[in-house]
This record gives structure tokens, C-alpha cells and sequence, in this order.
């Protein structure tokens, strides 16, 4: 039996939101530990990475693990007749053919109920290995979705180059090209506003921005991404959320045609 | 080019003389195509790799296909839903062969269409396609394409050696039935108290109950070489549907035409019949025994 209250249903909302137009269908996987979800794109270029932790919901009982396959198209239907801070319930059974979310409207006595029915989906449990990576950068949300927005129009690709003098998004298309540098950058007032590029040895990548653009649907969940990069590993870019949960995406780089 | 460019420059420039000749849009964006151009820069997408398994199977359609190869996908979406909606013969088939129509149902897309070797090379390659599908689900043996629309002669007057009846439901074919012509079957018997193995080819023998056939051979007629309804479409009465029908416009031919035989329902006979072709067998003859079966 699986029982997960969320405080605000926004949390889910949003993460629904990020990650639907990457992955159609896939398991939550619960367990005592938390909510999970991990899978690729069609293409398997790109990855979402998603753990909730039991401490993110108040209370959480889960007393078996139990992978429940939703279509999220589905989800994200039933979600938008959830207020953002309604109170969201989980819940099912050990062995569900549905599950059951419930809204509570904080302010008025507006419970609400839905059933989803479930999928079985065949996934597999993809070990990510553990990277140090050469660069990590830490950044405001909004401002790498700014950035990621503003090439998308002039181009596909962009290049991230990661040196100590800062990290420069840089692009080029047929209209021409153009460049956005950020350099670390502390804000004692606001510290959301902190940039902070943490550097081992500089790297290069170029990155298919449609992928990045999609990730960044989930600037809504974090004020700050972090960045890692590694030459000829994929890209992590990752929205820490609140009790050690986050959401993560794994992209593959673009390279050239060396031959 | 040199010129045109020069012309250019030349008219705009007296119309817009007090404009700088910098704001004009053509120059600047000739240059910059240019520009880009000498850099062709070719970028990979790469794939994570993390041991996920890359071709999969479709549990409805069979198919193999690596889901992450867009091609793959849109040939295997194309594949599935041939399997799972019925082969699409597309309505180009529908709209422009109705002399073909055998059989139409009054208020519904519904149309059996009589294919053989006189009909349109399109319509023969439609009815070909549609009898791989056929022939992989029943498992049979595949009818070489050449021998397929073979006949004596080409002449419309001459017994085709194949026909094809297509059970065409909107644009997309969900029953097909392809007859042959035959000469002579074997019936199939009550099962003996003291039946002896020996007595029958080991290939007409489902695993259930096995069909005993005589080993006198009896004139026939028509043959039902494959005949088939999509899965999704079972329990209608589709195959009924086409046997009578084929029955029909084989009568129907042999009033016209002079070599065509007139058919009658004990000189049909089918080829080893498949579980499900044996109960339709049944139930079209109204007889569990005394029906006829060759071996193709």
C-alpha cells in the first residue's frame, strides 16, 4: 500500500510538465525510500531522472516497492484539475490496476478525486555511473532558460566551453551567430542569483538546444541548475528540490565529423 | 551574377538615394550566406549508452525495430498498424476500381473486391501485399509472386490459375481470401475406432483433433487456397461473407465466360486447414465431415 501526501500538488504538477514532452509513458517506481522515475526519449539522446524523497511528502508509507506505469499525458490531465496549492494524496493498493489522487483545497472543504488506470510497462533499470566531472556550474534557472531561448533562434546546436574565465553558451546558424558569457559571480543579497563555476580542467560540448529548451521547462521548480559537463560524457543538468529531491536530465553531445 | 548584382544596386539606389546603402537588406544577406557556407560545420547527435536494450518487440505486431532510430519507428508504426487495423490499401484502390466490387454492403464502407490476373498491376500488388501479411500470420507457405497471377494465356477468357477476394472495410482490408483452381480433393472422414496413422499425410494433422481425409480422391472445382480476417474483426462473419461471395461471382463468370466452371458448394474444397479454417470449414459446409481438402 502506497500513501504519499504532498503539501502542494504543484510540485508534482511541475515536474509533470517538464518531463512529458521527453518520455510518453513510464513506471514511478515507490519504495520506503521515495518516488522514482527514470527514463529516456524515443531517440535516446536524452534522460529524466526524477527521485522524491519520502521526506518531500508528510506523511509517506510505502510498504512494498511497487512501479506504477502511467501514461503522462494522463497524469498531466488529471494534475490540471489540481489547484497548485491544493493538498495532493497518492495513493494505491500493492498490487494496483489504478491510482488514486485526491486534491484538498486548503482554504475551502473542495476534496476532489481521481483514478488513473495503469500501464504495464516494460522498463529497464538503467545504472547511471557515478562522474567526477570537469566542470560543474551553478546558475540561476531563469537565466539559463533565457539563454537557451535567445540561441534557439539562431540556431540547433550550442557549444558550452567551460574555461576559468567563465562559460560561454555560443551558437551559429545560417542567419548568422552569437554568444552569451558568464563569469562566477557571488550576490550576498540574493543569493539565488549567485553564479558559481566550479572547474577542474576547461571543456567543450555542444548540446542540441531543442533538448535543452525542453529541459528548461523545469526552471519553475528551482531557482538555481547546476551544469556538469565532462568531455565525451553526457551532459547533466540537474533542478535540486527541496529534502534532497531533484530532477535531473542526462543529454548526449553533439560531435563533429572527424573522418 | 556580377552583373545582376551591380543592376541592383543600381535602381535601388535611385530610388532610396538619401537611404545608406548599408540598411539594404539584399547585399547583407547575400554576404552572410556566403559566410556560411564556407564553414559547413557537421554535427552527430550521440546516444547515451547505459546498457538499455536497443531493439525491441512489438507484443502485438512481432516486429523487431530499434525504437530509437526514427526510421525504425515510422516503419514499424506503418507495419503495426497494418497488422492491427488491417493493410491500407489506400482509398485510391477504393474509389477508382468499383467494376471490381463483388459485393457491397448496403450503408456501410464494406466491399469484397475481386482481384486476378487481368486487374491492374496497382490492385495485384495491393492483393499481394496483403497475402504476405496473410500468409506469415497463417503461417503458410508462401505462394511465389510469379506463379500467383500465372494463367495458360493472358487472355480474360482463360481461367485465372489464383483469385483474390479482398474484404475492403473503409480503406483497409480485413478479410482476403485467395481461391485456386483444382481438380480433384480428398474428402475428410468421421474419425475410425481404429484409425491408423499411416492413413494420413502427417501435415493435415492439427495437434487437437486431428482431421482424417479419405485416400480416394473425388473431382472438385474451387480450391480455397488462404483465407483470413484480422484479428480484430473475427466473429462477423467476414469469412462466411467471402466464401459465399466467391462462390456467387464464380457462377456469375461462368454464365459469361465459356472456359469458367459453374461451382457448386460440394466442389470446394480447402487447402490443410488451419484450426480456425477448419470450424469456418464446418460451419460454411453445415458439416462436420464429408468436406473436401487438397494439398496445394
Amino acid at each position: 500500500m502506497l500513501e504519499a501526501r504532498l503539501e502542494q500538488a504543484q510540485l508534482l504538477k511541475k515536474v509533470v510538465d517538464a518531463i512529458k514532452d521527453l518520455v510518453q509513458d513510464c513506471n514511478f517506481d515507490c519504495n520506503d525510500s521515495g518516488i522514482a522515475l527514470q527514463a529516456m526519449d524515443n531517440s535516446h539522446v536524452a534522460l529524466v531522472s526524477m527521485m522524491l524523497k519520502s521526506e518531500s511528502f508528510s506523511p509517506f508509507r510505502c510498504d512494498r516497492n511497487i512501479a506504477l506505469g502511467i501514461n503522462l499525458t494522463s497524469l498531466q490531465k488529471v494534475l490540471r484539475c489540481a489547484q497548485n496549492e491544493d493538498i495532493l494524496t497518492l495513493k494505491a493498493e500493492d498490487a494496483p490496476d489504478v491510482v488514486n489522487m485526491q486534491f484538498e483545497s486548503a482554504d475551502n472543504d473542495r476534496l476532489s478525486e481521481y483514478d488513473i488506470k495503469l500501464m504495464d510497462i516494460d522498463q529497464e533499470h538503467l545504472g547511471i555511473p557515478d562522474t567526477e566531472y570537469a566542470a560543474e556550474i551553478s546558475m540561476p534557472s531563469s537565466e539559463f532558460q533565457r539563454i537557451c531561448r535567445d540561441l534557439t533562434a539562431l540556431s540547433e546546436s550550442v557549444s558550452i566551453e567551460c574555461t576559468k574565465e567563465g562559460v560561454k553558451f555560443a551558437c551559429s546558424g545560417d542567419i548568422g551567430s552569437g554568444s552569451v558569457t558568464l563569469r562566477s559571480h557571488t550576490d550576498v543579497d540574493k543569493p539565488e542569483k549567485n553564479i558559481d563555476i566550479r572547474l577542474t580542467e576547461p571543456v567543450a560540448l555542444t548540446f542540441s538546444l531543442k533538448y535543452l529548451v525542453n529541459f528548461c521547462k523545469a526552471s519553475g521548480l528551482s531557482d538555481s541548475v547546476k551544469l556538469c559537463l565532462s568531455s565525451e560524457v553526457p551532459l547533466l543538468v540537474e533542478y535540486a528540490l527541496s529534502n534532497n529531491s531533484y530532477l535531473r536530465f542526462y543529454l548526449a553531445p553533439k560531435i563533429g565529423d572527424e573522418e | 551574377m556580377a552583373d545582376n548584382k551591380l543592376n541592383a544596386f543600381a535602381v535601388l539606389a535611385k530610388r532610396k538615394a538619401l537611404e545608406s546603402i548599408s540598411d539594404n537588406v539584399r547585399p547583407t544577406k547575400k554576404a552572410a550566406t556566403k559566410e556560411t557556407n564556407s564553414i559547413p560545420k557537421q554535427l552527430t547527435q550521440m546516444q547515451l549508452s547505459l546498457g538499455q536494450k536497443v531493439q525491441v518487440q512489438c507484443k502485438e505486431c512481432g516486429m523487431d525495430y530499434v525504437p530509437s532510430l526514427a526510421v525504425d519507428r515510422k516503419w514499424h508504426n506503418i507495419y503495426h498498424k497494418h497488422i492491427v487495423d488491417g493493410y491500407d490499401v489506400e482509398s485510391s484502390f477504393v474509389q477508382g476500381h468499383t467494376k471490381n466490387v463483388v459485393y457491397d454492403v448496403e450503408g456501410a464502407t464494406d466491399r469484397i473486391f475481386y482481384v486476378d490476373h487481368t486487374a491492374r498491376s496497382v490492385q495485384k500488388r495491393k492483393a499481394e501485399d496483403v497475402l504476405m501479411v496473410v500468409q506469415k500470420e497463417l503461417g503458410a507457405v508462401p505462394i511465389p509472386r510469379k506463379d500467383l497471377w500465372s494463367s495458360q494465356s493472358i487472355d480474360p477468357l482463360q481461367p485465372p490459375e489464383y483469385a483474390a477476394y479482398m474484404y475492403i472495410r473503409g480503406h483497409r482490408c480485413i478479410g482476403f481470401l485467395l481461391t485456386q483452381h483444382i481438380s480433384h480433393a480428398k474428402r475428410v472422414l468421421e474419425p475410425g475406432p481404429a484409425r491408423k496413422a499411416t492413413e494420413q499425410p502427417p501435415s493435415l494433422e492439427p495437434a487437437e483433433q486431428p482431421l482424417r481425409i479419405s485416400l480416394q480422391s473425388f473431382p472438385a472445382k474451387l480450391g480455397i487456397s488462404r483465407i483470413w480476417t484480422l484479428a480484430s474483426a473475427r466473429k462477423e462473419g467476414i469469412a462466411l461473407q467471402l466464401l459465399d461471395t466467391a462462390l456467387k461471382h464464380q457462377n456469375r463468370r461462368a454464365e459469361r465466360v465459356r472456359h469458367e466452371l459453374h461451382v457448386e458448394k460440394q466442389d470446394v474444397a480447402f487447402s490443410q486447414p488451419t484450426e480456425a479454417g477448419t470450424r469456418l470449414a464446418r460451419r460454411w459446409f453445415g458439416e462436420a465431415y464429408g468436406w473436401k481438402i487438397y494439398v496445394d
